[in-house]
């Protein structure tokens, strides 16, 4: 499905002497299986962005198009575009309820109206497909450990088999190995099942390694939308408005500084890819 | 004497059923010995469930050892008659700025804790003046915590433990909810208020780049206390740091990589800056051959 922002504002306390601009013009386009990176600080309009995606707030100003119907048409069926859009929070797991992880899992697909059985079908196939083995489907939600209970709660999302899946944060407050183990499950996600992927982060080593395109937000405004190759060309204009730069990047700036590099625009953003081309440099 | 000793330390966690019947124990700590002296910088780093957040809540005697002793400023934390004078010694921010701020106003919330212990009204408000000029605050002073970005409450937080006038200030995950200008603004006041008014920082983390700007890297695994030494001794370990869930700044990775193509790097570079120096010596090098 592809969802389309056309002009859209978002403006809190619009009744008040200080109305806030959440969201200011943002025109945009999300579908087609990309992998599409969302980044910008604290309080850039990232999160409210999300919630316009599945409907969970109302544009003050534009429209949003799902497949070019206007959801917030009298008959448009949002409850459905929630499922189709799935929305995994910051620190998703903090949502946990159930006494069990299988009929936490269950709770998407039977809120939609699917029958107890095919609910559990859906979340067995979602458990799977996060890596939670069948022999932990019976345990309470709070004996896993931090990132097999964030997989928990990302299957919760996963069993409404969503064509768009929007991650706010998903590696935050995990150490090296989770991070790693998320952003591994997240990119086999979009490669496998083809669905597209939004995932938004401070981090821009995280996103820029995955992503086909970057989102990047400043004060409610949709400030770049390109590839990453085209958004590191701008670090300058990334810096300014507080967002960090790949160590990689920053790296080959000083060595080109110092008079070792060559203006070569060579963006690489893994420790291997950098080394590579530090020794082209150094013959 | 060192201002954190911990001997042995044990910690136990039960599991209990309806009736209040342990029907599992867990060890999260195990046999932790360790001395801290006043004024260094100490990180602690280790995967999710190594015990780190176990380790900082016995040093202000949140928790307490199942088995062996926690010495603060050689105070033993079982000991009641201390658990006050401890609390004031060792304070502790947490991950997440909105849990830990109570105050409607800035000023209100880091009065609190001298408030509480009964200090007189004039001495808090110069607390509350001193230890907002050292997070840098003073302008905030009559805002509504609600209107600050998390790099600034995180701030307000620590300045709330600075009221208490304390010896040791532990940051469990500070910055793991912030962006990266509220990690830099945060990591910043912890470094100043370390050199510039000698308080020993604890700061547990899971960002190599922050832990490398420490003194000493403590690393747990599975409750035990398993490396201790300067930034650049524990993360030539990569091997070992990899092994348990861990990993090494990004330079550092990078330098590892060149070596093994026979570049010489002569010293573990855990900044931008010491690899670039290393490289320029080594093409200095080269062409001089």
């Amino acid at each position: 499905m592809t969802l389309e922002f056309d002009h859209v504002n978002c403006i809190y306390d619009a009744e008040t002497n200080q109305p806030v601009k959440a969201l200011s013009d943002v025109s945009l386009t999300i579908g087609g299986g990309e992998f599409i990176g969302l980044i910008g600080h604290t309080g850039s309009g990232k999160s409210t962005l999300m919630q316009h995606a599945n409907g969970l707030l109302k544009p003050t100003g534009g429209r949003i198009l799902a497949d070019g119907t206007d959801i917030w048409s009298r008959d448009y069926d949002r409850r459905s575009l929630r499922a189709r859009v799935g929305l995994v929070f910051q620190y998703p797991e903090h949502q946990l309820f159930e006494t069990d992880v299988l009929t936490d899992v269950c709770f998407g697909p039977k809120n939609l109206g699917k029958s107890a059985k095919d609910a559990e079908a859906l979340a067995k196939e979602a458990l799977e497909q996060v890596g939670i083995d069948k022999s932990q489907f019976a345990l309470s939600p709070f004996e896993l450990s931090g990132g097999q209970k964030r997989r928990v709660a990302i299957a919760g999302v996963l069993s409404m088999q969503p064509e768009i899946l929007i991650l706010d944060e998903p590696t935050a407050g995990l150490d090296p190995r989770g991070r790693k183990e998320i952003l591994s499950l997240v990119k086999r996600l979009h490669r496998e099942k083809g669905i597209t992927v939004v995932l938004v982060s401070h981090s821009m080593e995280d996103v820029a390694r995955f992503a086909d395109r970057i989102l990047v937000m400043d004060h409610g405004a949709l400030l770049l939308n390109e590839s990453p190759a085209s958004i590191f060309s701008r670090r300058e204009t990334l810096q300014q408005i507080g967002l960090n730069i790949p160590e990689t990047l920053l790296l080959l700036d000083e060595l080109r500084r110092a008079g070792l590099g060559t203006d070569d625009p060579a963006m690489p953003l893994t420790p291997e890819d950098t080394a590579e081309v530090i020794l082209s440099w150094l013959q | 004497m060192s201002l954190i000793e911990t001997k042995g330390v044990q910690h136990r966690y039960a599991r209990r059923d309806e009736e209040g019947n342990i029907i599992q124990t867990t060890m999260a700590l195990q046999k932790i010995t360790c001395e801290i002296r006043a004024g260094e910088f100490i990180a602690i780093l280790g995967h999710n469930g190594s015990g780190k957040s176990t380790l900082a809540k016995h040093l202000n005697a949140l928790l307490l050892p199942s088995e062996g002793a926690v010495l603060i400023d050689g105070m033993d934390t079982r000991d009641d008659e201390n658990l006050w004078h401890i609390r004031q010694l060792a304070g502790m921010v947490f991950q997440n700025p909105d849990n830990q701020i109570i105050g409607q106003i800035v000023e209100e919330d880091v009065g609190f804790g001298p408030e509480n212990l009964g200090v007189p009204t004039g001495e808090i408000l110069s607390r509350v003046d001193e230890a907002l000029a050292k997070v840098d605050m003073q302008s905030r002073r009559y805002s509504s915590p609600s209107k600050l970005s998390g790099g600034q409450k995180q701030r307000v937080s620590i300045a709330g433990v600075l009221a208490m006038k304390p010896k040791i200030l532990i940051l469990d995950e500070p910055t793991a909810m912030l962006d990266p200008a509220g990690r830099a603004e945060v990591l910043a006041t912890a470094h100043e208020l370390n050199r510039r008014d000698g308080i020993t920082v604890l700061l547990i983390t899971h960002d190599m780049d922050e832990a490398a700007g420490a003194d000493r890297i403590l690393v747990m695994d599975r409750g035990h206390l398993v490396m201790s030494g300067t930034p650049r001794e524990i993360f030539a370990r990569s091997e070992e740091l990899t092994a348990i869930g861990l990993t090494i700044p990004t330079v550092t990775q990078i330098a590892e990589i060149l070596r093994a193509h026979g570049i010489t790097i002569v010293k573990t570079p855990l900044t931008r800056q010491e690899l670039t120096e290393a490289l320029t010596a080594y093409a200095f090098a080269l062409h001089n051959n």
